[in-house]
């Protein structure tokens, strides 16, 4: 008959054993499902590992408190720019794969920070202007020199190198957008976005979107939401794909796995209603290759 | 072929040969007592002033007023969008200085709207009337019978369009664009001297044309009516990859109108006081619009003859000989560079000229023809510089420069065996200098202040300093409050300055320019993203009216002679429900003041009243009804017209079939007869209107 105290042990074994076990700990910055959907990713890929969501603490004392509880072989994944944040101030000693971000956040330099952005490479970007709009030769690109130069000159290269020649337009503030869009309006055959919060979110859009109505100019927009609200299409990553490609930073910062496959899918939807005013004429085998189709 | 005898200024005054001795040399609201004073004026800027003017009008945002600040996280990416569905409120522009209506291609296309005068009347606070030859628009309780539209600066992308002889603006079908080349159409109510000069007085219409990217392709479009009218007309414009732009149309057609229209004053003619297919209209356009980079070249021809069934002048009852040409044409290069700066500045040269033929047929006492010739033509240049100083200041300068280069105006009577005798034989040109300013002062989000001023100098009488001021509150996204302030001037026209016919008028080059002050206030409600209510208040005071008299000699002449004082609001209500179904709601009601002057000269109805209603149908068809309500008014002798409405309703299939679609309009659905007062050239006291018309339009797109 085993001795209590060999009962002890063997508990405290498997349980040091338990809480040794590699761990991703997830930390989105909010419930949506786009959220979820990159959770899913992680989970997909990590399965090997236990994969722990954590609502992102209400208090920083709370979020350092989990950020020191947490297991050595713990590597913190937070989603979104108010997670990302939040752990970069509480400075943990962990390894950090920050995910679901329109700009980099963190400590640069850090060997233990990894971030994935949701940016697109600009060449696929211009690939698919070309191959939607073969006709193009300009393209305007809006922002904000003090937040998106160096993305405004990276795009630019890539839309060259697509045989499309860039209009460079520069909004500093909200305000100037109007006389940017102005200079576009002439110049350049449809407008590109870009992660760039001044220029494109949800209240310039309409400035933005009458504008491209007004002298049909097509936008070429960040994510569904805009394609839906009358760009002629949008490009984003898949977010269960960026949420594999997340959890493959991830298990490489816990020493599993190889190195991460590079994003390939796509999430791509098209707007036939502004197609056609547009006077944009797009094959049925183009239009087939979007994954969601607004009409 | 008998020689011209000019009749010499110093001859003793006899009575014409032709009884009324009316023309329409003297009419361009001249000959007769009342003023139609069209003054010269600057246009002013293209595109890029009245957009300007009506600060950024369509691409108004905001993101000007602040709101609530963007996210600045992921969540930008897939935050709600609010689906832009060309919602007929991305106009006005909330912080624009004035009260703003923009009628689109859509509206135009939905109603069935066939000329700018149609498009104008079912406008809140328009009211519009026809007499069988020009169409004339009152606004604001104000309306003088022969007015031709000259207290409106109409503007075709921002290049005036009023002549510089009558200062007419031509909203029928004697208009210089085919109604299908509209893009949109901004009315800023209100003075507008500030910014563009002399006529603005009520305001000023700028027509926005279709560019080659809205055509894309081509397009044909045929038209017939029930009573044998027929009109076509094709466009072919492209947008080049890499910016070259270009778009060109032509159209033409003709319209027999009423075959048998009857005045009862000519009850005792061959006739029985009918006018048998007297009412011919035939007309032709074309217009080209090309860009590329910063270079825009527009130019616009149009021609139109019209029979006159009315016997105006005292003419011939029923002589179908009787008619008017008017022809008008205009090029126009301009040049918009934008600095990396974000300032802007533009030149632009325009030549213009506007011809008119009248003959006028009498038999009796002796067969004699009166023929009216004007040739015109004046060169414009202007500059103009816009720049954005911070975020607070928006700022808009430029000059004006006007000469005519020729003015040819000759009234002659032909006698069957007599030679020729010329009455009037005019010469006399004008030339115009102006200079404006404006600036828009954002003094924290949500309030602006706009203030303009502008000097201009004509020659023969001092200059004209105009200023404008508005002060723009917007109480929360959803609430705006103007409170406006201007004043506005006309100068008196060519016609007014120099008209002389030796024999019942006579010239008064001491005419001065009429003046209007208007204090206004506007105030604009939405109520979620379907409902928008528009109400304003005004008072203004005309001094200095231009009219027609008699002076002591018993010689019509012009002179600054009344003035109007009218206090007006009017209220509009329109809004979008599911399914596409659009609704719109206007009335409007103005009182004179007892000190006004100018009572039996004005003849507008002192309510209206406008409903429209536009649905789809079974989702292949769309349906629209306006009716367009004028009340009680009184004809020049102080007959009262009773109120009166007039119903519109069009069926448009927007897809009949791949790039074919159809439209079939019925105005004056129900028949009605309705009546307007007439002018002094009339026999009549009023005129019926035209009768019920169908007209069916088909229109193919090939891209």
């Amino acid at each position: 008959m085993m001795r209590p105290g060999w009962i002890l042990l063997s508990w405290l074994t498997l349980a040091g054993a338990a809480l040794a076990e590699p761990r991703v700990l997830v930390v989105p910055s909010f419930g949506d499902p786009p959220y979820q959907g990159v959770l899913a990713g992680i989970r997909q890929v990590a399965f090997e590992v236990r994969v722990d969501s954590q609502a992102l603490p209400p208090t920083r004392e709370a979020l350092e408190r989990l950020v020191k509880e947490a297991a050595p072989d713990t590597v913190l994944v937070p989603l979104g720019s108010r997670a990302a944040q939040a752990i970069a101030e509480a400075n943990p000693a962990l390894p950090v794969v920050a995910c679901f971000l329109l700009n980099a956040i963190g400590p640069k330099g850090n060997p233990s920070w990894q971030t994935a952005t949701l940016e697109l490479p600009p060449d696929i970007q211009a690939n698919w202007i070309r191959r939607v709009l073969p006709t193009a030769r300009t393209a305007g690109i809006l922002y904000n020199p003090a937040e998106s130069a160096a993305r405004a000159e990276a795009l630019a290269g890539a839309l060259r190198r697509a045989g499309l020649s860039p209009q460079l337009a520069e909004a500093p503030r909200p305000v100037d957008i109007t006389t940017a869009l102005e200079h576009l309006r002439d110049r350049a055959d449809l407008l590109v976005s870009i992660p760039d919060l001044t220029v494109f979110n949800p209240i310039t859009a309409k400035t933005i979107m009458l504008f491209s109505y007004r002298h049909r100019v097509p936008v070429i927009g960040l994510s569904q939401a805009w394609a839906r609200a009358g760009a002629l299409f949008s490009l984003e990553w898949d977010h269960e794909e960026h949420g594999r490609y997340c959890g493959q930073l991830a298990l490489k910062a816990l020493g599993i796995g190889g190195r991460a496959q590079p994003q390939r899918k796509l999430l791509t939807s098209v707007n036939l209603r502004a197609a056609a005013h547009m006077h944009v004429v797009l094959p049925p085998d183009l239009v087939g290759m979007f994954s969601t189709v607004f009409d | 072929m008998h020689s011209v005898t000019a009749l010499r200024s110093d001859e003793p005054h006899r009575s014409r040969p032709v009884a009324g001795a009316c023309r329409r040399l003297c009419a361009a609201g001249a000959c007769r007592r009342v003023g139609t004073a069209v003054p010269r004026s600057r246009v002013r800027a293209p595109v890029r002033l009245c957009r300007t003017a009506v600060a950024w009008l369509a691409i108004a945002t905001p993101v000007a007023f602040g709101g609530s600040t963007d996210p600045a996280d992921e969540r930008a990416l897939f935050s709600d969008i609010p689906v832009f569905a060309a919602s007929r409120f991305e106009q006005p522009a909330a912080d624009a200085p004035a009260d703003v209506t923009v009628i689109t291609a859509a509206d135009i296309e939905r109603f069935g709207y066939r000329t700018l005068a149609e498009v104008l009347r079912a406008v809140r606070g328009f009211s519009a009337s026809y007499d069988y030859n020009y169409s004339y628009l009152g606004t604001r309780g104000f309306a003088l019978t022969g007015d031709y539209n000259t207290r409106l600066l109409l503007l075709l992308d921002g290049h005036r369009l009023n002549d510089n002889v009558y200062d007419q603006a031509l909203l029928g079908q004697e208009g210089v664009l085919d109604i299908a080349l509209i893009d949109r159409i901004e009315i800023v109510r209100g003075p507008s001297s500030s910014l563009y000069g002399s006529n603005a007085l009520f305001g000023v219409i700028n027509i926005v044309s279709r560019r080659g990217r809205d055509v894309q392709g081509a397009t044909v479009r045929v038209e017939a009516s029930g009573r044998g009218g027929t009109a076509a007309g094709a466009t072919v414009g492209q947008r080049l990859p890499g910016g070259t732009e270009y778009l060109i149309a032509v159209g033409a057609g003709r319209d027999p109108g009423e075959k048998r229209l009857y005045f009862s004053e000519f009850a005792d003619t061959p006739s029985g006081g009918f006018a048998l297919d007297a009412d011919t209209d035939r007309w032709r356009r074309a217009f080209t619009r090309v860009r590329h980079a910063d270079l825009e070249i527009t130019a616009g021809f149009s021609q139109r003859l019209k029979s006159l069934p009315t016997a105006p002048f005292g003419t011939t009852f029923n002589d179908k000989r009787t008619q008017t040409l008017d022809e008008r044409s205009f090029l126009r290069l301009a040049y918009n560079h934008a600095l990396d700066s974000g300032a802007h500045w533009e030149v632009r040269g325009s030549f213009d000229e506007y011809r008119f033929a009248g003959d006028y047929y009498q038999d009796a006492p002796t067969p004699v023809v009166t023929r009216d010739r004007v040739v015109s033509r004046w060169l414009a240049l202007g500059a103009e510089w816009s720049q954005r100083l911070g975020s607070e200041h928006r700022l808009v300068a430029g000059l004006e420069w006007e000469r005519d280069v020729l003015t040819n105006f000759t009234s002659t009577d032909t006698h069957a065996d007599a030679a020729p005798i010329r009455y009037a034989d005019i010469h006399n040109g004008s030339a115009h200098q102006g200079v404006y300013a404006q600036d828009e002062w954002r003094l924290r989000d949500g309030l602006l202040v706009s203030f303009g001023l502008r000097y201009d100098r004509y020659r023969g009488f001092p200059g004209e300093v105009s200023p404008r001021a508005a002060l723009v509150y917007q109480l929360d996204p959803e609430t705006t409050f103007k409170l406006l302030y201007g004043h506005a001037f006309r100068a008196p026209n060519l016609n007014e300055l120099h008209y002389f016919d030796g024999s019942s008028s006579r010239a008064n080059p001491k005419l001065r320019p009429e003046h209007v002050r208007t204090a206004e206030l506007v105030v604009a409600r939405r109520f979620g993203p379907l409902v928008q209510v528009t109400a304003n208040l005004y008072r203004y005071r005309i001094t200095g009216l231009i009219t027609q008299d008699e002076n002591q000699e018993d010689f019509l002449t012009f002179g600054n002679n009344a003035q109007v004082a009218i206090v007006g609001g009017s209220l509009g209500l329109e809004g979008q429900l599911a399914r596409g179904l659009v609704w719109k709601l206007g009335v409007s009601r103005d009182v004179p003041r007892a000190d006004w002057a100018a009572r039996d000269l004005i003849v507008a109805a002192r309510v209206q009243a406008k409903a429209a209603l536009a649905a789809p149908v079974r989702e292949l068809a769309h349906l629209a009804v306006e009716a367009l309500y004028d009340g009680p008014r009184h004809t020049l002798a102080g007959q009262r017209i009773g109120g009166q409405t007039l119903t519109n309703v069009t069926i448009t299939l927007p897809a009949l079939a791949d790039g074919v679609k159809a439209r079939l309009s019925a105005y004056n659905a129900f028949d009605r007869r309705l009546a307007v007062p007439a002018g002094p050239e009339f026999e009549q006291t009023v005129l019926t209107q035209p009768r019920r018309s169908v007209w069916l339009n088909l229109e193919a797109s090939f891209q």
